[in-house]
C-alpha cells in the first residue's frame, strides 16, 4: 500500500504571554491508503491539535508533514486551501454547515470551489446525498435537519470532492448513540470501499473500531495498536 | 445557480433580511455620498465643462481696473469712454465688449415682468456671447436706438413664443421699446443681482463713447472683456493702456489720477470663466475637503459595521476556506454580496444630490455663482458608481483578510470546548480610533470656524440700524451736470436742493398717509454707508492727502442711528434747512486731521468749503468691516453721486406696507420715475449672507460629524457586543441582572473608549496645528473648544454604545447559549 501522510517529529507549541503550552511533542506518524485510524486520549491530550494540523488548518510550530507526496510546509495560505480541496475531507464535530445554504448547496461547496461545471456537481452531490441517505432533503436548510441528519450531510459534503483523506473530528460526539451507531457504520463502509479515514474519538466503542488506535496523552503518542474490525 | 450568482441573491436578499447592516450603510452612504457628488457635480460642470453659451472663453479675458477704497472694498473705474479707449488702443490685438446686468421690470399688457436687463456694446452677441438669434434682426447701429431684443423665456412667457412680437412695444423704465429679435437665454454672465432668464437685451455703439468727455467719476459698473487671438492678455497690458489714457488725458484727469495714486490701483485681467467663477474655486475646494472629510469618516463607521457583520460570518468564511476556497474567491463572494447595497445606495445618494442641485440656489441664497449649469452629468454619475465600488472592494477585501488562517482553526473546530472571549481586533480598535480622530479634528474644525463665522455674523455695529427703510427715489432731471461755472453751480445747487426736498416732502406725507406712524428722516444716508461716495481733499495742515466716505446727512441723523457724539455739537435743524457749510466727522478722520492727536483739535477745521463742528464715533460700514474708515457727514447734497434718497422708520416690531406705499409715493410726484425700496434689516442681511450660509454648513458639518460619530460608534458597539454576547449569556445564565451586565460591558469597553479619545485629541490638535500652518484664514486653535467638542463626542460615543448594549442585553441573551 502506498503511504499517504507522513508526520515527522511534528511539535505545536501553543504561546500565551510568557506559558509555552506544548499541545503535540515530537509526534510521528506514516498512515497507508486505505487505513482506517482512531485518535483518542483524554481531554487536552493534542487529539484536536493533531486533527487540525493533518487538515492544514494549522500548522505545526515544527517537523515535517507530507500528505500525498506534497510538502505542506512551503505552502501558501491559497495553496493549503487548493489541497484541502483536493485531498482532504473533514467532517467537523460541530457540522459546519453553512445556515444560509440548502442542503445540496452545503454539499456543493467544495466542488463549486474546484471549479466543477454545474452538471458534474449535481451528479456528484446528488450520488454522495443518495450514499448517506439524505436525497429527500435537497432543498433543506440545516436548521431544518436532526443532528443526526446533519452530520450525514457533513459527511456527504467531506466526501464529494473525493478525497484522499477524510478527518473526522468526533462524529459520535453531537449525536444520540443510534445515530452514533449509524454514523459510525458509514464511516466503516466507506473505508471498506477504499477511504482513508483518521476519526478523534473519545468514544472507546467507536475507538476499537477502527482499524488502527492511537491513544495520546500529554502531546505524545503513547500507544498505537492494530486491531481487527470489530 | 453558481456560487457568484447566489451571493448576489444574498445581497439582494440581505438589503430586507438585515436591516440592521443594510439602514446604517443606505443612510450614511447615500447621504454623504449626495454631499460628495454634489460638489463633484459643481466641479464638474462649474470648473470643467466648457460654457455653453460664450464662444471660445479660453481667448476671453474680463479685464477691471480697480481703485482700493478700504482694506475690505475696492470698486471698478472702468466706464464707457474708458471702455471706448481700451477698445480702441487695444484694436489690433482683439475685439473688445462690454456688458451690464442688473434686475428690473418690464411692463408687457399691464403685466409686470421681473428682468434681468442686460446693456452691451452691439458686437457683445458676436463676439462674447453664444445665444443664436431665434426671430428678428441682429443689432446694428440703424436698429438699435428706441429698441429692445428679448431672451426666449421673456417671449414665451409675456407674448406666448408669438411668432409676430419682432415691432411689438414693451415698457421699460418709463420708455417705450419697440422689439427687434428674440435671443436664446443667456446664463454665463455676472450681476450683482439675482439673474431670471427673462431677459431683455440692449445694444450700444462703444466707439462713440471715444467722444465723451473723460469722467472722474468711480464705480463704472459695465464688465469689459476682450476676446485675443490666441493671445494672452496680462495685467501688464492693462496698466500700460491705462498710463496711456492719463498720459492722453494729461489735463482734464489731473486731479482724478492724483487721487487714484492716493488711493491705490490695481489691474485685474482674468478668464472669462475665472470671472464668473470670483472665488468659488477656494469655496469648492473647501467643500469638497470636507466632504472628503465625511465620506471618510463615514467609510469608516461603515468599515467599523462590516468588520462586525463579518466577524459573525467567521465561522462560515473559515467552513468556506476549509473547504478549499481561495481567499480572493471569498472577497469576490463578498464583493458580490455587497453589491446590491452599495449600488442601492449609489443610486440613493444620485437621487438626494440631484435634489440638492435643484434646491441649491435656495440653500446658497444665491451666494454661488452660475449654478444653473450645475446638472447631474454622466461624470458624476460614474464618480459615485467608482467610489462605492472602492469602497466595497476596500471593506470585502479586509473582512476576508480579518479571517486569516488562524482564525480558521478557531472558528471552524472548536469540537465543544467552550466559547473564545470575545476580543476586538487591533484592526476593529486602529479603526474606532481613528474614527474618533477624524471626528474629533472635522469637530475642532468646524467648531472653531462655526464660532469665527457667529462672530461676523454677531458683531457690534456702533449704532442701532433699527426699523428703517431706504428708498432709491429717480425722477426726471435728475444726474443733470451741474454748470461748472461756481455761482451757476451754487445756484443750481440750491435749486436742486429746493426740488428734492420738494419731491421729498410731497413723497412723505403720501408715505405717512398709508402708514401714520412713519417717521421720516432728514438724512439721505444710513449708517452702512450703501449710499456714500469717496471724496478726497488736501489737508493743508498736516500736509496730506485725505481720502473720505462722504455721506449727507439730516440734523436727526445721529439721534435716529444711535450714533455717539464725542466732541463738538451735531447739526441743527436751521444748517440743514439753509445748507450750512459745515459737517461733523467720525474719530479716524478727527485723528487722521487732528494737530495733537485729540478729536477736538479737529473742530473747527476746514475740509474743502465744509466746516467741521462735530465728532461722533467710529462705527460698522460696509466699506470698511473693521471700522477705521474715516467719513464726513454734511447738509450739502450730492444727488449726481449719491442719488436722491427718503430714510423712513417705524417703532421696532411694526411692518412697512411696502406695495402700497410704493403706488401713494409714485403718483405723489409727476417726475417720479421709480422708487426702490430696501430696509436695513435686508442690507445687513444680504452683507451677512455669505457669512451666516457658512455658519449653517459649518454647523450642520459639525452636527452631521456628531451623527456620525454616533452611527461609528453604534456600529463598533454592536460589533463589540456580539463579541460579548455568549459571555453576557453565560453572566445572566449564573444570575447577572441586567444593569450589571450593561456596567460591566462598559466597563470592558471605557479603557478603549478613553485611549481613543486621548488619541484622537492629541491627533486632531496637532492635524489642526499643521492644517492652520497652512491655512491662516483658520481660527486659532482653543483648547477650551476642543475640550469642549471632545467631551460632546465622548459624551455622544458613550450614549451610543450604551444604547446598543441595552438594546442586545434586552434582545434575549441567553439565545447564545441555546445555539451553542
Amino acid at each position: 500500500m502506498k503511504t499517504l501522510v507522513t508526520i515527522n517529529n511534528i511539535n505545536k507549541i501553543y504561546q500565551q504571554g510568557q506559558v509555552n503550552t506544548h499541545a503535540l511533542q515530537a509526534v510521528s506518524l506514516q498512515i497507508q491508503e486505505g487505513e482506517f485510524i482512531a485518535i483518542s486520549g483524554p481531554s487536552g491530550c493534542g487529539k484536536s491539535t493533531l486533527l487540525s494540523i493533518l487538515g492544514l488548518l494549522d500548522t505545526a510550530s515544527d517537523g515535517q508533514y507530507v500528505l500525498a507526496d506534497i510538502d505542506t510546509k512551503t505552502l501558501n495560505v491559497d495553496q493549503r486551501s487548493q489541497v484541502r480541496n483536493k485531498h482532504i475531507g473533514y467532517v467537523f464535530q460541530s457540522f459546519n454547515l453553512i445556515d444560509s445554504l440548502t442542503v445540496f448547496e452545503n454539499v456543493a461547496l467544495p466542488l463549486e470551489h474546484r471549479g466543477a461545471s454545474k452538471k458534474d456537481i449535481k451528479s456528484a452531490v446528488e450520488k454522495q446525498l443518495a450514499a448517506v441517505n439524505m436525497t429527500g432533503r435537497l432543498d433543506h436548510t440545516p436548521s431544518q435537519l436532526s443532528g443526526g441528519q446533519q452530520q450525514r450531510v457533513a459527511i456527504a459534503r467531506a466526501l464529494v470532492g473525493e478525497p484522499d483523506l477524510l478527518l473526522v473530528d468526533e462524529p459520535t460526539g453531537n449525536l444520540d448513540s443510534q445515530n452514533g451507531d449509524a454514523v459510525m457504520q458509514l464511516l466503516l463502509e466507506l473505508n471498506r470501499q477504499g477511504t482513508t479515514i483518521i476519526m478523534v474519538t473519545h468514544d472507546e466503542r467507536y475507538s476499537r473500531m477502527a482499524k488502527r488506535q492511537i491513544r495520546l496523552f500529554d502531546g505524545k503518542v503513547l500507544v498505537e495498536q492494530q486491531e481487527a474490525v470489530a | 445557480m453558481s456560487i457568484y450568482q447566489r451571493a448576489l441573491t444574498h445581497g439582494v436578499q440581505r438589503l430586507i433580511t438585515k436591516p440592521r447592516l443594510a439602514l446604517p450603510v443606505l443612510i450614511t452612504l447615500s447621504l454623504t455620498l449626495a454631499a460628495v457628488l454634489t460638489v463633484v457635480a459643481m466641479s464638474s460642470n462649474l470648473i470643467f465643462k466648457p460654457l455653453p453659451d460664450i464662444k471660445d472663453e479660453q481667448n476671453i479675458y474680463h479685464v477691471d481696473r480697480q481703485v482700493q477704497v478700504s482694506e475690505d472694498f475696492k470698486i471698478s473705474i472702468i466706464n464707457r469712454h474708458g471702455a471706448a479707449e481700451f477698445a480702441d488702443y487695444y484694436k489690433q490685438i482683439g475685439e473688445v465688449a462690454t456688458l451690464h446686468a442688473r434686475a428690473n421690470f418690464v411692463q408687457v399688457n399691464d403685466q409686470n415682468l421681473a428682468i434681468t436687463k442686460l446693456t452691451a456694446s452691439n458686437n457683445f452677441q458676436t463676439v462674447i456671447a453664444n445665444t443664436p438669434l431665434l426671430i428678428g434682426e441682429m443689432p446694428n447701429l440703424s436698429n438699435q436706438e428706441g429698441a429692445v431684443w428679448i431672451s426666449e423665456s421673456l417671449w414665451r412667457n409675456a407674448f406666448a413664443s408669438s411668432a409676430n412680437v419682432v415691432g411689438r412695444q414693451l415698457e421699460l423704465e418709463g420708455r417705450q421699446l419697440i422689439i427687434r429679435g428674440v435671443f436664446v437665454d443667456f446664463r454665463s454672465f455676472y450681476s450683482m443681482d439675482d439673474i431670471v432668464s427673462q431677459q431683455t437685451w440692449q445694444f450700444f455703439d462703444l466707439s462713440s463713447h471715444l467722444a465723451d468727455t473723460p469722467s472722474n467719476q468711480f464705480g463704472g459698473s459695465n464688465k469689459l472683456f476682450i476676446k485675443t487671438q490666441n493671445q494672452v492678455f496680462t495685467e501688464e497690458m492693462l496698466t500700460q493702456f491705462w498710463q496711456h489714457l492719463f498720459a492722453k488725458y494729461e489735463t482734464e484727469l489731473a486731479s482724478y489720477k492724483g487721487m487714484l495714486e492716493q488711493m491705490g490701483t490695481s489691474s485685474k485681467v482674468e478668464l472669462y470663466r475665472a470671472h464668473l467663477m470670483k472665488n468659488q474655486n477656494t469655496l469648492i475646494i473647501f467643500l469638497f475637503i470636507s466632504v472628503s472629510a465625511l465620506l471618510f469618516m463615514a467609510s469608516l463607521n461603515l468599515f467599523n459595521l462590516f468588520l462586525s457583520h463579518y466577524q459573525q460570518r467567521e465561522q462560515e468564511l473559515a467552513t468556506h476556506l476549509c473547504l478549499g476556497s481561495p481567499r480572493k474567491r471569498l472577497f469576490i463572494i463578498a464583493f458580490l454580496e455587497n453589491l446590491p447595497l452599495f449600488l442601492i445606495s449609489a443610486l440613493v445618494g444620485l437621487f438626494a444630490c440631484a435634489w440638492i442641485i435643484r434646491a441649491l440656489p435656495i440653500i446658497s441664497g444665491g451666494n454661488i455663482e452660475m449654478l444653473s449649469l450645475v446638472n447631474l452629468d454622466l461624470v458624476t454619475v460614474g464618480i459615485a458608481i467608482f467610489i462605492v465600488l472602492i469602497i466595497n472592494a476596500v471593506f470585502s477585501l479586509s473582512a476576508i483578510f480579518q479571517c486569516d488562517s488562524t482564525a480558521l482553526n478557531q472558528h471552524i473546530n472548536t469540537s465543544n470546548k467552550g466559547v473564545n472571549a470575545g476580543k476586538m481586533s487591533p484592526l476593529t480598535k486602529a479603526l474606532f480610533i481613528a474614527q474618533l480622530s477624524s471626528a474629533a479634528l472635522i469637530m475642532t474644525g468646524t467648531a472653531l470656524l462655526a464660532e469665527a463665522t457667529y462672530n461676523k455674523v454677531n458683531v457690534d455695529l456702533g449704532f442701532t440700524p433699527g426699523n428703517t427703510m431706504m428708498v432709491k427715489v429717480d425722477f426726471e432731471g435728475q444726474g443733470d451736470p451741474l454748470p461748472s461755472e461756481e455761482q451757476l453751480r451754487r445756484a443750481e445747487e440750491q435749486r436742486l436742493h429746493l426740488e428734492i426736498l420738494d419731491i421729498k416732502a410731497q413723497l412723505s406725507s403720501a408715505a405717512q398717509n398709508v402708514q401714520p406712524q412713519l417717521k421720516i428722516l432728514d438724512s439721505q444716508s444710513e449708517p452702512f454707508g450703501s449710499n456714500m461716495m469717496i471724496s478726497m481733499n488736501f489737508d493743508e495742515d498736516t500736509n496730506e492727502q485725505i481720502t473720505y466716505m462722504y455721506k449727507n446727512i439730516g440734523a436727526d441723523y445721529v439721534d435716529a442711528f444711535g450714533l455717539k457724539l464725542l466732541a463738538g455739537r451735531n447739526i441743527t435743524a436751521e444748517e440743514q434747512t439753509s445748507l450750512a457749510q459745515v459737517a461733523i466727522i467720525n474719530e479716524p478722520l478727527a485723528l487722521q486731521l487732528s494737530k495733537d492727536g485729540t478729536i477736538e483739535s479737529a473742530i473747527g477745521k476746514q475740509i474743502g468749503t465744509l466746516q467741521i463742528i462735530g465728532v461722533i464715533a467710529d462705527h460698522y460700514s460696509l466699506v470698511s468691516k473693521g471700522r477705521g474708515y474715516p467719513t464726513l457727514m454734511s447738509p450739502i447734497i450730492n444727488t449726481a453721486n449719491t442719488g436722491v434718497f427718503i430714510m423712513m422708520q417705524l417703532p421696532e416690531g411694526q411692518t412697512f406696507k411696502q406695495s402700497e406705499l410704493e403706488t401713494a409715493m409714485l403718483s405723489a410726484h409727476p417726475k417720479i420715475k421709480q422708487l426702490k425700496f430696501d430696509s436695513l434689516a435686508s442690507i445687513w442681511d444680504n452683507h451677512i449672507e455669505q457669512d451666516r450660509i457658512r455658519f449653517y454648513f459649518i454647523s450642520g458639518l459639525c452636527v452631521l460629524t456628531l451623527l456620525l460619530a454616533f452611527v461609528g460608534s453604534n456600529a463598533m458597539a454592536v460589533g463589540f457586543s456580539e463579541l460579548k454576547r455568549f459571555e453576557l449569556a453565560i453572566r445572566m445564565a449564573t444570575g447577572a441582572t441586567r444593569v450589571s451586565l450593561l456596567k460591566h460591558t462598559l466597563q470592558s469597553i471605557t479603557p478603549l473608549l478613553l485611549i481613543a479619545a486621548g488619541i484622537a485629541i492629541a491627533l486632531s490638535s496637532i492635524g489642526y496645528g499643521v492644517l492652520q500652518q497652512n491655512h491662516s484664514s483658520l481660527p486659532a486653535l482653543s483648547w477650551t473648544a476642543l475640550g469642549l467638542f471632545g467631551f460632546a463626542l465622548l459624551a455622544i460615543v458613550l450614549s451610543a454604545i450604551t444604547w446598543v448594549v441595552w438594546r442586545i442585553i434586552n434582545a434575549d441573551p441567553m439565545r447564545a447559549l441555546r445555539e451553542l
